[in-house]
């Protein structure tokens, strides 16, 4: 725990195109619905959104993000890790701006998978000049045919 | 720590509730979907609860253990997987330092599956 995020030596990153998200209160509402949470009070989105927000709201779908670091989301990628600082509550009825690149990728063995890319994604949300969120995520990806 | 752990329950996790979170993920993993080709992927038959929908859980619980707090770091490790079916327990405990350590375990065998650092504070809006 509290382990910071290495970037990784030899892998140059790549900066995604810019995205937005809109944090409409009926999305709040259902996730907190699927997600075994009591429902909103006032326009405080659910804090899970500073993930999700920021995935969901890449300038491209994640999948196409792993692709364009060369791996793919067919081959059934995990979580790791992940690292989100929180400067502010986020707020249903507000769309923000993401901001993400993939900053690293590291080859490693993998017991389970055989070989293993860990790719490293930075992300930040913001609404115009202020920042919320930034999240750090490391996800593993297995090597197919590995 | 200065208080009791505080344990929280979520039964029967929903395979239908998945298809809600990749949708605003935008996530095409098809672990979270198919049942198939989570199989095919060695997850076995049952479709693999999306990472973030775990970290919610833990969340969700902190939020109701520090009423007007908010997140404002989370560092968090996926340990295992939950899957569709699974009934998991929460259980979380607050240092001294303020800040929370939570993990989510599947029930039964106690697996710990997400062991998460959480530091609550008021809410600034």
């Amino acid at each position: 725990m509290g382990e910071a995020i290495q970037h990784s030596a030899g892998f140059e990153p790549i900066n995604l195109p810019p995205g937005h998200f809109a944090l409409d209160a009926d999305l709040d509402d259902r996730l907190r619905r699927d997600g075994a949470a009591p429902p909103r009070e006032g326009d405080i989105a659910h804090p899970i959104f500073a993930f999700v927000g920021g995935i969901g709201g890449l300038g491209v779908p994640v999948g196409d993000a792993i692709a364009l670091a060369g791996c793919s989301i067919g081959a059934g990628p995990l979580l790791a890790s992940c690292d989100i600082s929180i400067y502010r509550a986020l707020k249903v009825g507000v769309t923000y701006q993401i901001a993400g690149r993939i900053a690293g990728k590291t080859r490693k063995p993998s017991r389970r998978f055989g070989a293993a890319d860990h790719l490293l994604l930075s992300v930040s949300i913001a609404e115009g000049d202020v920042r919320f969120v930034d999240l750090d995520l490391k996800m593993i990806v297995p090597v197919t045919g590995s | 720590m200065n208080e009791q752990p505080i344990v929280w329950r979520v039964d029967d996790v929903s395979a239908e509730a998945m298809f809600s979170w990749v949708e605003a993920l935008r996530d095409v993993n098809p672990i979270h979907v198919d049942p198939q080709a989570a199989s095919a992927l060695g997850y076995g038959p049952r479709t693999v609860n999306p990472g973030p929908t775990n970290l919610a859980y833990v969340l969700t619980m902190l939020m109701a253990a520090a009423p007007g707090e908010y997140p404002a770091r989370i560092e968090a490790r996926f340990l295992g997987n939950v899957l569709s079916g699974d009934s998991l327990e929460v259980t979380c405990d607050r240092a001294d330092d303020g800040i929370f350590r939570a993990r989510l375990k599947i029930a039964g065998d106690g697996e710990i599956v997400l062991d998460a650092k959480v530091t609550m504070e008021p809410i600034e809006e």
